[in-house]
């Protein structure tokens, strides 16, 4: 498969203005400048193969926007180098967006004042579609995104989900080689968010399209996703597979019992040395409910018999931390930069 | 990587901006209501310049080598061209900058510049049918002082008056980018407004201003906007030293659009698209 975004150690600095808060900051501002440098992206190097999914996710000012702005060209690296489709974006940025669709969830590129049909209008001459092309996108836009009551309305008065629907449509119009869809479910219900999640895989699917995409929901990374790049303060923290993250981030599996009679503390004591030496641990407990952590395979029916022998569970649950729990935990405190395996060109 | 990653053609780039003339000239129509209020509000400041001269025309007679009545044509066909020559696409890029949305414009497969142009070639169409009541007054008021000198003026001023749009687009754009660093347009396009209403020759022919004036207006290209279109219409520049006015306006279109694009390509290098 072919490579088709290489970034090599890639970093962008802002430098931003220190200002006191207040009225008395602005007015202080006014005649003494203090700058701060942000590095909002350090040394990032990943690669994307054609028709690879990738999901970045971050926590708020990762750099997740700022590296997709790079990758598109609208935003010049400040170190190393990026290519996108062979292409060094900010050098080529025009020839470029004829290749990639981007979706920007707070930005929408619709025409504000007239109806959406006009912006498909535009876009399809503006992108050169050919009739074939814009015929099945546009159609399945229709179809799977339900545009077709939307297209007479002015964009100015779409609701933010339906207008995040046109916009998708609108950016992946041209079958793009490459999609950079940040925050393409913002503002959308769980019906809308499962359509638009449809679309984009349908799109991928029929056109090989090569998708990065940036969210928060992280249900559409799950969905859509088969790699996950995850970036801390603007440095990479993991570059892998959905499972090889799991892996590695939460290898933990929990069994959560509920209590027929009251724990106590010394037989609480008992029960987690007895579970200790099963290979598990207990992570806590209240008078009536247990949680214990184990991580590796065949531990659970040790700790299972272990706790049925000392405690009198009247229900349990055996569950493994989805992907939410460990970005969250994950951000709270970020490990050492990984690759799940090694990423070749 | 050794993928084709063709570019448009020029044929389909020019379809683009075609399409991007007619997509902005649709948007203006949805909001014909503000440049209705925008265009009576222009009529009011205009009567006011013309009510200044005309105390003035009456007491000294004509000025600048204009009779009085040729002085208010030329007042009444600089008022319509500034009215239909749009500045309307600096103040859009202005907020779309600030808010962050340029990054959608920049992301076209059509060059930036280029894209702004036909943008503001929609707008100036809009505005040329919009702006078509003030020489209809006119006409009714003054009658044919405000007719071409021939018709061979008339196709020389409509060749003046496209190379104005340019040489006006081409002002906007370099002003546009400073909101590059300052990240807001207001007081860029305020000191913008009060540069061509001074050296353009909207408010007086060019003729008409005290020696330093007149001398700073010459050096500058706003005169090129206003002053040279009607001159040429009127019959004021002499029919051999017309082309020389042409290539005059066409060489400040050029080298201010070519500035541009140098000055554009700089700030992209350091321009931060506002938001996350």
């Amino acid at each position: 498969m072919k490579r088709v975004i290489a970034a090599e150690n890639l970093g962008r600095t802002f430098q931003r203005r220190v200002r006191a808060p207040g009225l008395w900051g602005a007015l202080k501002a006014l005649f003494n400048s203090r700058f701060e440098e942000i590095h909002a992206v350090r040394g990032l190097s990943f690669t994307v193969k054609a028709g690879e999914m990738l999901g970045l996710i971050g926590e708020n000012g990762a750099g997740k926007s700022t590296t997709v702005k790079m990758l598109t060209g609208i935003l010049v690296p400040t170190s190393g180098r990026v290519e996108v489709l062979g292409l060094e974006p900010a050098k080529n940025r025009s020839r470029l967006a004829l290749h990639i669709g981007v979706v920007f969830g707070q930005r929408p590129q619709l025409l504000w004042d007239i109806p959406v049909r006009e912006t498909f209008d535009l876009l399809r001459t503006m992108y050169a579609i050919p009739e074939s092309v814009y015929r099945r996108t546009f159609g399945e836009a229709l179809r799977r995104l339900d545009l077709e009551p939307l297209l007479r309305i002015p964009v100015r008065q779409l609701s933010l989900g339906q207008r995040m629907r046109c916009d998708l449509a609108a950016s992946l119009l041209h079958a793009p080689a490459v999609a950079f869809l940040d925050e393409p479910t913002i503002g959308l219900d769980a019906i809308a968010k499962e359509e638009v999640r449809e679309y984009i895989r349908q799109i991928q699917r029929e056109f090989g399209t090569t998708v990065v995409l940036t969210t928060h929901d992280l249900k559409d990374i799950t969905e859509l996703c088969t790699r996950l790049v995850v970036l801390h303060h603007g440095e990479l923290l993991f570059d892998g597979s959905l499972a090889g993250f799991e892996h590695k981030y939460a290898p933990d599996r929990r069994i959560i019992a509920t209590l027929e009679e009251r724990m106590t503390a010394s037989r609480a004591r008992v029960l987690s040395a007895s579970i200790r030496r099963s290979g598990g641990i207990l992570r806590s407990w209240e008078p009536y409910r247990l949680v214990i952590e184990y991580g590796e395979k065949g531990v659970a029916t040790r700790v299972l018999r272990g706790l049925l022998r000392s405690a009198s569970p009247s229900d349990f649950v055996m569950e493994r931390a989805d992907i939410e729990t460990i970005v969250r935990r994950l951000y709270r405190k970020p490990a050492t930069a990984t690759r799940d395996r090694p990423v070749k060109g | 990587m050794s993928i084709q990653v063709a570019a448009l053609t020029p044929v389909q780039t020019l379809h683009a901006l075609l399409a991007q003339v007619g997509a902005t000239l649709q948007a203006d129509f949805a909001y014909a209501k503000s440049m209705y209020i925008s265009l009576a509000t222009t009529i009011v400041s205009y009567i006011v310049i013309f009510l200044i001269w005309g105390f003035v025309l009456k007491t000294r007679g004509g000025v600048g080598g204009y009779s009085p009545p040729e002085f208010i044509a030329y007042l009444v066909l600089a008022a319509w061209l500034s009215a239909s020559l749009s500045t309307r696409v600096e103040g859009e890029m202005a907020e779309r900058v600030r808010l962050g949305v340029v990054a959608t414009d920049l992301l076209k497969p059509v060059d930036f510049q280029q894209m702004l142009v036909a943008r503001s070639c929609g707008h100036t169409v809009f505005q040329v049918l919009v702006a078509m009541v003030i020489p209809l007054v006119g006409f009714t008021a003054l009658g044919r002082s405000l007719f071409p000198a021939s018709p061979w003026n008339a196709g020389a001023a409509l060749a003046s008056a496209a190379l104005a749009f340019l040489v006006q687009f081409s002002i906007g754009f370099l002003f546009f980018q400073a909101v590059f660093v300052v990240h807001t347009g207001y007081g860029i396009f305020q000191s913008r407004g009060m540069l061509h209403l001074v050296f353009s020759g909207l408010t007086a022919p060019i003729t008409a201003f005290p020696d330093r004036l007149r001398f700073f207006s010459e050096l500058l290209p706003f005169r090129h906007v206003i002053y040279t279109p009607v001159s040429i219409w009127l019959g004021r520049v002499p029919a051999a030293d017309v082309p020389g006015a042409l290539l005059a306006q066409a060489l400040w279109a050029a080298g201010l659009l070519l500035v541009g694009r140098w000055v554009f390509s700089v700030a992209m290098k350091y321009h931060v698209v506002q938001g996350g």
